[in-house]
């Protein structure tokens, strides 16, 4: 896990409830109220979804809801800011490829 | 300003870019001037229809058959899809009355060429997953395209210029005088004068007050269309949708079919279409507000609920932007092309109301063709600007 | 300017993904307000609006065309404020929703 357990400043990482998700269909394990895009970066992820006209891969770039680049298929619906929506128990996620897909 | 023109165009919308567009490839030396920015007028609010399936037998069907053909050879002559795409359209029935009605206005309308049938709720629901449990029957017609209309009017300016054309932005033409050699002076916000001997008013919504400048008479209105704009999503089936219940109240005044006030105030009815970008332009209101450009709330959630009402699923999607534009309204609904009595070398080419972008590449041909003095096949008697009587400008 | 000829493929749109180069040459073709750019590119059209873009394309045409800034920017701005979900126009209770 990418996470910082003990930071110079802000100390000792505290324990959290875990939170089970589901992304590109295998199992990940998440901290109860951090962001989907944190929980995915902890699970060495970075990459959210690849653009329509160049087929680039896009992450988390401006983290605070604004930019849209880290945007993912989430429980079916598409374009949600992972960078500022909360993970939840058995929540699905999906890299979003172009517009994405319905399901 | 020092270059000697042939044609002066007021209004550089999508009807003056390809009217400046055609002239120039006819040899003229053309000016359009916009008081605006590029598409600031109902050209840059619009969705990008190309529709057959709401067209009463006329000259604008005929019209809107001959526009199409010339796009796809604009396309092939610019080397640019200008983002054609062929969805096809359905327009969606709700209850036996509508079905009845709209049963017929489909046998006469495959009387007269256009390939468009009745399916059931089932195949329906093949075309279109997410359609409400409620819709029974719907139409459903590959004759409806669409194209970009900012992609259009860039090519038509971008190979304008490359032919000479000239485009002044953000200059509006503020008078128009009748010289002693016979040209027309047009003159501009900022004191330019433009001095040719023909002059296009193609301002649209303004038509009517450029024509006041010469002591003619434009009996245009403005009816503001509202649209709500989608995050790009994936694909909402395989075609662009309208709904039958506005439809129906115009083609059969007595019908019961009921609107209910909300849809009456604001002049509401379906229009579901997928944009160059991949969001989808759901509207639209029709509302006489004078030239007020604002989107309103009642207007956007009047919009929203009739989308959801037809396609649940929406409920889901996020709305970026909501935009409104003025349609150019005639008392006829066909548009008005000619030159004006009395008024050698003053043309009007306005007034499409819903209709601008599909019909465009038409007009601009047309209108090329009366000013270069070209035979042309069609009698255009029904589009004329003397045709209106005791009309006023409003 | 050789900088600028040099980056031409550098994304100003992300959403979009309109380079450098197609907005220069946007000005360049006479668009050069942020509205023009805007419809002539689609930057600022994608599912941020502009958030990230405009302010940057602003200064591009600011520099590159030497008119002042709000000259340049759009003079109002559009609801809604950010994104909102359809189901928004749903939940609120109002005297249009009980006459229907």
């Amino acid at each position: 896990m990418n996470r910082i357990v003990d930071h110079p400043i802000l100390g000792p990482l505290a324990d959290a409830e875990v939170v089970h998700i589901i992304v590109d269909g295998v199992a990940l394990t998440a901290r109860k109220g951090e962001m989907i895009a944190a929980a995915l970066i902890a699970n060495g992820k970075n990459t959210f979804r690849r653009t329509v006209k160049r087929d680039e891969p896009r992450g988390i770039y401006c983290g605070i809801g604004r930019c849209t680049d880290c945007v993912m298929t989430v429980n079916g619906i598409p374009n949600v800011r992972t960078c500022v929506t909360e993970v939840a128990e058995g929540m699905v996620i999906e890299t979003q490829l172009g517009s994405g897909e319905w399901q | 300003m020092g270059k000697a023109l042939d044609v002066v165009v007021v209004g550089g919308g999508i009807i003056g870019l390809a009217s400046g567009y055609f002239l120039t490839r006819n040899g003229k030396r053309v000016a359009v001037l916009d008081k605006g920015g590029f598409a600031d007028g109902a050209s840059g609010a619009c969705d990008d229809m190309i529709l057959f399936q709401s067209k009463k037998p006329g000259i604008n069907l005929e019209l809107t058959f001959e526009s199409l053909e010339l796009y796809k050879r604009l396309i092939v002559d610019f080397d640019d899809s200008m983002q054609f795409k062929n969805l096809g359209g359905m327009v969606l029935i709700e209850n036996g009355e509508e079905l009845a009605i709209m049963e017929q206005f489909v046998k006469e309308q495959r009387s007269y060429g256009l390939d468009v049938e009745l399916i059931d709720q089932k195949d329906a629901r093949k075309k279109q997953p997410f359609l409400s449990d409620h819709i029974i029957a719907s139409t459903y017609s590959m004759m409806d395209s669409q194209i970009d209309p900012f992609h259009v009017m860039r090519a038509f300016e971008k190979q304008g210029s490359a032919l000479g054309m000239q485009i002044i932005r953000r200059n509006g033409v503020i008078a128009i005088e009748r010289l002693g050699n016979a040209n027309w002076k047009v003159i501009t916000a900022d004191g330019t004068a433009y001095e040719a001997p023909a002059v296009v008013n193609a301002a649209g919504a303004w038509a009517p007050s450029i024509a006041t400048m010469v002591g003619a008479v434009v009996p245009i209105v403005p009816k503001r269309g509202q649209i709500v704009l989608s995050e790009r999503i994936p694909p909402i089936g395989e075609t662009n949708l309208w709904n039958a219940k506005y439809l129906v109240t115009k083609l059969h005044k007595g019908s019961a079919v009921t609107l209910s006030a909300e849809e009456v105030e604001l002049g509401l009815s379906l229009a579901f279409t997928r944009s160059a970008g991949g969001t989808y332009l759901m509207g639209s209101t029709r509302e006489y507000v004078g030239y007020d450009k604002s989107t309103t709330i009642a207007g956007i959630k009047g919009i929203i609920n009739l989308t959801l009402g037809y396609l649940p699923k929406m409920k889901d999607v996020g709305i970026v932007r909501a935009m409104a534009g003025l349609r150019p309204e005639t008392p006829d609904g066909k548009m008005i092309l000619g030159e004006h009595a009395g008024l050698d070398g003053f043309y009007t080419a306005a007034g499409h109301e819903g209709d601008g972008i599909a019909l465009a590449p038409i007009t601009a041909k047309l209108l090329s063709d009366l000013v270069c003095g070209n035979r042309i096949e069609r009698t255009l008697d029904e589009l004329s600007p003397n045709r209106f009587g005791e009309a006023t400008n409003e | 300017m050789s900088d600028e000829t040099e980056n031409r493929d550098m994304l100003i749109c992300r959403c979009e993904e309109v380079t450098l180069g197609e907005i220069l040459d946007a000005i360049d073709d006479g668009f050069v307000t942020v509205k023009d750019v805007k419809r002539a590119t689609r930057a600022g059209m994608g599912l941020c609006q502009g958030r990230s873009c405009s302010r940057t394309i602003a200064r591009i045409i600011s520099q590159r065309t030497g008119k002042p800034l709000d000259e340049v920017l759009p003079k109002s701005y559009r609801y809604p404020v950010r994104p909102e979900k359809m189901s928004a126009a749903l939940s609120e209770e109002s005297e249009d929703e009980s006459d229907s």
